[in-house]
């Protein structure tokens, strides 16, 4: 892994609904890339198309025109079940609601992952491993009705970064929570930044979430209209 | 391994947290696999039982007669010559009787028995078993070789209470056999060569000590293997000889239909599970599609979506499976009791482990083919459509289609488990056909209904009817597929419903007010005084005797072959006849003849009696006879004592004394005269009301027992189907409520248009079920007049369809309508 080489490259990329027989350009011809250990964030109004690109990266979306490469990966073309198999080797994704498996413990939300892979190795060994990095090694099983919400983020934090992924994915991390809690989310993503040289991106329209970014993407109408370059935070690869 | 250790275990998990849902689905499993196995039982034992072959039929290689009975001397004297010469290897002498009267030591109640057999045990039956249930590993001939022993086939034993060491006693209406002689049972007879019941066994030498004549014998059933060269010895003799090798056997084409509708009935309770199965895995999994996209962002392909929720739904087959396996054991039981009990085959059944195991494996295969559907278009979701509960807007073409297609495409493994199951590639893909055109039909139907009533449906200004009517409007599709599984649940039940009605009908029609004479005492000439002594001190008046002579051979100038029952009726007062033309009975020496026979008085009738002398009678004159419950018509001629007398008083046959009892003491009465007097034989009222009713009680009970699994099933498509409406209009649900709708708006919306659901399938329903029972009676010889559903049963069935309806609409809706309508709008917007 070279520091600093592209990990995300996206060039001349589209995503168009049909609403009725009306087309919608939801995505409107956008190129950028992003660097490996790079913390971006994509920031704008609702409906500027931030959740719809982030779709798009995570792989659970395609473009309707344009190319999307991924660790030097053409994601574009890719079918379903190959997207699959990039979704769970190289991104990890945390929502705004959280979204575990209610009938599964920490633990066991956190396995799911890796036993799809086919070195999965042990993957009771290392949910436990990624939980207890996130602080949760006395919470093992507990199922997510009985943790907090900051609790229940971290174990969605660990879920996406038990497969050791190029990059992580945030669709407001902070949405559903306090403003200490989100600080406390924040303040993990950056020390897990810094202990595995991760990628992050983050869609938010909350200032103070956008400032941990080294760098702003602010999409206004599926274009963007600012490159806002480094943040006052943190510096990428800090 | 490690992967489908986790696999099972979340299908595991699954399945727990699907709550009653997951029981329901299991259920539905039950219930086909349940059906399958216990119609597959059910056909198996009658297959069993029908089997057959010439040589069963005939009873040997050869079964030879002569017109007349012979005895045992006269047998000895043509077979032991050949089979001395080898020409034959063994033969048995048959005496068989049919319809004989049975009474035990304990009631003097009468039994009928269909047929006697005096066989000779050694050598008896030639081809086939008399198989001997108790005492264990016995046969015929060790249980019948005493003087007055007989074996009784089981049904007999289960249903009059009998076991070995009891006696029994046994005549006929025409006192051919004497009613003195007790027999006393020595074993029960699990099976025989025809396998068909209420049959006694007993030697040559007990026959002849009934009977007190020797020339008792029928035919002799024959072993040889020089059939032809032994019939033509046989028939030089004056035998009439029947071979076996020149029989041609075909299977009832009504025998082969029957079997196939009971299987047939297992596939459609099958396909019913199924439908529930492809209902509650749709509700189920669509309740998961959040978790399908956690999944599939974490990587999940569509491929281990599916192997998930497959595995999950072969869980469930087999827990529903083993519980529909286990539960087909004590409905087959059941079933088969009641089958017994009204057919005279002696049914077998044993819990077969391939028909079990086959079921239990079809059950699984059922399960993951009707579930396919649901798991593939869950699985297929895309994450992103998830996430953002993006629907479908209305209902596309291309979607119809496709679902059409994936029908089609699993109806093919289908076909292969019903071919299997039922034998045949034609029967298995013609009951898939029979389905689909049942369901195609009843769709068209129910829509051309929906759209008449939706068009003519006045509103009354009623906003919320109006409401109502325009949603159903919109989603007529998918409301004929609601109204399809109500339509089956409703029918089902409402058939069962309509069954007992008329079975409890016909109950009500065999259970009059009985009036006049209600109980009968067969005995003998000799003993009548002290029967008519012992009943006056009972308390009983107006007993009256019936008189008949021993059957003789009765001939009359003008009729040919005039019936051959020889006995003539003595009365002293026309008390049981009306005399309709002819002098005063007693007042003229002659013979009346039965009326409706038509028989010319001006001619005359000639009497023979047993000892061959022939009496010529004038016909005096005409009378009419009226039965009554225990009274049977009279139609034999019918002379007065002087005339008796003239005939040289030929012997009598037995006396049937009849009495008028207080109803509710004719029982106890039949039974203290049965006890004092050992040698004679009861019937009243009450107890061949009992009998006449047998039958119908059975169906009634039958069903009873139907009738609670269709209400289970019922109740499953209904709860089904409206769960899965509910679901789909959460949103819509939400929207109403935050314009200000109250959760009774909402709620009585909900009632209106499942209402106007409910109304539709339960009166197609109703017409279905008369179409069905107007089919059947039509069909079936043995119904008697056109049936009809009683209107109370129609608005009984109509109030349930609509209940069950409403209740589990109203159940479905009642959480959605409670939430607060931001909660289930954030969930779309989210």
């Amino acid at each position: 892994m070279v520091k600093n080489s592209i990990l995300i490259q996206a060039s001349h990329l589209s995503r168009t609904l049909t609403l009725g027989n009306e087309p919608l350009h939801v995505l409107k011809d956008l190129s950028f890339e992003i660097r490996r250990g790079e913390w971006v964030s994509l920031t704008g109004p609702s409906g500027s198309g931030k959740s719809t690109l982030l779709g798009l990266l995570a792989g659970i979306d395609t473009p309707t025109s344009g190319k999307l490469a991924i660790d030097g990966v053409d994601i574009t073309h890719m079918s379903e079940h190959q997207l699959a198999r990039i979704r769970n080797e190289k991104i990890g994704i945390v929502f705004q609601s959280f979204n575990l498996i209610p009938t599964l413990t920490a633990q066991e939300n956190v396995e799911i992952p890796l036993y799809i892979r086919t070195s999965a190795g042990d993957a009771q060994k290392q949910a436990r491993l990624m939980l207890q990095q996130v602080g949760l090694g006395d919470r093992l099983k507990h199922r997510p009705h009985q943790l907090s919400g900051g609790q229940q983020q971290r174990v969605a934090i660990a879920r996406a970064l038990v497969t050791k992924p190029a990059v992580l994915l945030a669709d407001e991390p902070t949405g559903n929570l306090d403003t200490e809690t989100g600080d406390q989310v924040l303040e993990l993503f950056a020390e897990l930044r810094a202990l595995f040289g991760l990628t992050i991106v983050v869609v938010t329209h909350d200032q103070q979430v956008a400032e941990y970014a080294d760098r702003t993407l602010h999409l206004v109408d599926g274009e963007f209209v600012r490159d806002m370059g480094e943040s006052l935070k943190y510096k990428a690869g800090a | 391994m490690q992967r489908y250790l986790f696999f099972i275990k979340y299908a595991l998990r699954g399945l727990r947290r699907g709550g009653q849902r997951v029981l329901i689905a299991m259920l539905a499993v039950g219930f086909g696999v349940m059906s399958l196995i216990t119609m597959g039982t059910i056909a198996q034992a009658m297959q069993n039982a029908m089997e057959t072959s010439p040589e069963l039929v005939v009873g040997g290689d050869l079964r030879i007669a002569k017109s007349e009975m012979v005895s045992n001397e006269e047998i000895s004297n043509l077979l032991a010559p050949l089979q001395a010469e080898g020409l034959i290897t063994s033969y048995s002498p048959v005496s068989e009787f049919y319809e004989f009267m049975m009474r035990t030591a304990d009631s003097s109640r009468i039994r009928y028995i269909s047929r006697l057999f005096g066989v000779d045990p050694s050598a008896y039956p030639i081809v086939g078993d008399v198989t001997i249930k108790e005492p264990a590993n016995s046969t015929l001939a060790d249980l019948t070789s005493e003087l007055g022993t007989t074996v009784i086939t089981r049904d007999i034993a289960d249903e009059y209470g009998l076991e070995m060491g009891d006696t029994m006693r046994l005549t006929s209406h025409d006192g051919e056999m004497s009613l003195a002689m007790p027999l006393t049972i020595t074993g029960i007879v699990n099976d025989n060569p025809s396998h068909m019941g209420r049959r006694i066994y007993y030697s040559l030498e007990t026959t002849e000590a009934l009977f007190s004549e020797t020339a008792i014998y029928d035919y002799v059933v024959i072993q040889t293997d020089q059939q032809e060269a032994a019939a033509t010895a046989i028939s030089e003799a004056g035998w009439f000889v029947q071979r076996a090798d020149l029989q041609v056997l075909e299977q009832s084409p009504n025998d082969e239909l029957f079997i196939f509708m009971v299987q047939g009935a297992g596939v459609l309770g099958l396909l019913v599970g199924g439908i529930g199965i492809a209902n509650t895995m749709q509700v189920l999994l669509t309740q998961r599609k959040q978790e399908v996209g956690i999944l599939k962002t974490l990587g999940y392909s569509q491929r281990d979506m599916i192997f998930i929720f497959v595995l999950e739904a072969g869980l469930l087959g087999v827990v529903g499976s083993i519980l529909g396996a286990l539960l087909s054991m004590v409905v087959a039981n059941g079933i088969m009791q009641i089958f017994s009990n009204s057919s005279s085959l002696l049914m077998q059944w044993n819990p077969d482990p391939l028909l079990m195991g086959g079921g239990i494996l079809i059950g699984i295969v059922t399960t993951v083919i009707f579930a396919m559907y649901a798991i593939v278009s869950v699985s297929s979701a895309r994450p992103t459509v998830i996430f953002r509960r993006e629907s479908k807007q209305g209902r596309s073409w291309r979607g119809i289609f496709t679902a059409l297609g994936f029908y089609v495409l699993l109806a093919i493994p289908f076909s292969v488990v019903t071919s299997l199951f039922l034998g045949s590639v034609e029967k298995g893909i013609g009951i898939l056909l029979f389905a689909l055109a049942g369901l195609v039909v009843l769709g068209v139907g129910l829509g051309i209904l929906t759209w008449v009533i939706l068009r003519i449906m006045p509103t009354f200004n009623f906003n919320l009817l109006r409401m109502a009517r325009n949603n159903m409007r919109k989603r007529a599709f998918s409301m004929i597929f609601a109204m399809i599984a109500l339509f089956v649940g409703v029918f089902t039940l409402g058939f069962a419903m309509t069954i007992i009605q008329i079975s409890l009908g016909q109950y009500a029609e065999r259970n009059p007010e009985i009036e006049g004479y209600n109980l009968q005492v067969l005995t003998d000439t000799d003993t009548v005084p002290e029967i008519v002594s012992a009943l006056e001190t009972e308390g009983v008046e107006a007993v009256n005797a019936r008189y008949s002579t021993s059957a003789g051979k009765i001939t009359f100038d003008a009729v040919d072959n005039y019936w051959d029952n020889g006995a003539l009726q003595i009365r002293s007062i026309p008390w049981d006849i009306d005399i309709l033309e002819g002098p005063e009975l007693g007042s003229d020496i002659g013979v009346y003849v039965y009326g409706p026979d038509e028989i010319e008085l001006e001619g005359e009738m000639s009497y023979t009696a047993l000892d061959g002398t022939v009496y010529t009678l004038p016909i005096l004159g005409r009378y009419a006879s009226s039965g009554e419950t225990v009274l049977n018509n009279v139609y034999q001629p019918v002379i007065s004592w002087e005339t008796y007398e003239s005939l040289g008083s030929p012997a009598l046959n037995h006396v049937e004394v009849y009495a008028i009892a207080d109803n509710a003491q004719v029982q106890a009465i039949a039974s203290t005269i049965g006890q004092a007097f050992p040698d004679v034989m009861t019937t009243n009222s009450i107890d061949l009301m009992e009998e006449l009713n047998g039958m119908f009680l059975n169906i009634f009970y039958f069903a009873l027992s139907m009738s609670g699994l269709a209400l289970l099933a019922g109740v499953m498509l209904i709860a089904n189907v409206v769960s899965l409406a509910m679901m789909e209009r959460r949103y819509e649900i939400g929207v109403m409520k935050a314009v200000g709708y109250t959760q009774s708006n909402v709620l009585l919306t909900i009632v209106l248009e499942y209402g106007l659901v409910g109304f539709v399938a339960s009166i197609v329903a109703i017409l279905g079920i008369q179409a069905m029972i107007t089919f059947i009676t039509l069909t079936q010889s043995a119904a008697e007049g056109m049936l009809f559903i009683e209107p109370i049963t129609a608005i009984v069935i109509l109030i349930i369809g609509l209940a069950l309806t409403q209740a589990t609409a109203l159940t479905a809706a009642w959480a959605p309508a409670k939430i607060r309508p931001l909660a289930i709008l954030n969930e779309r917007a989210s």
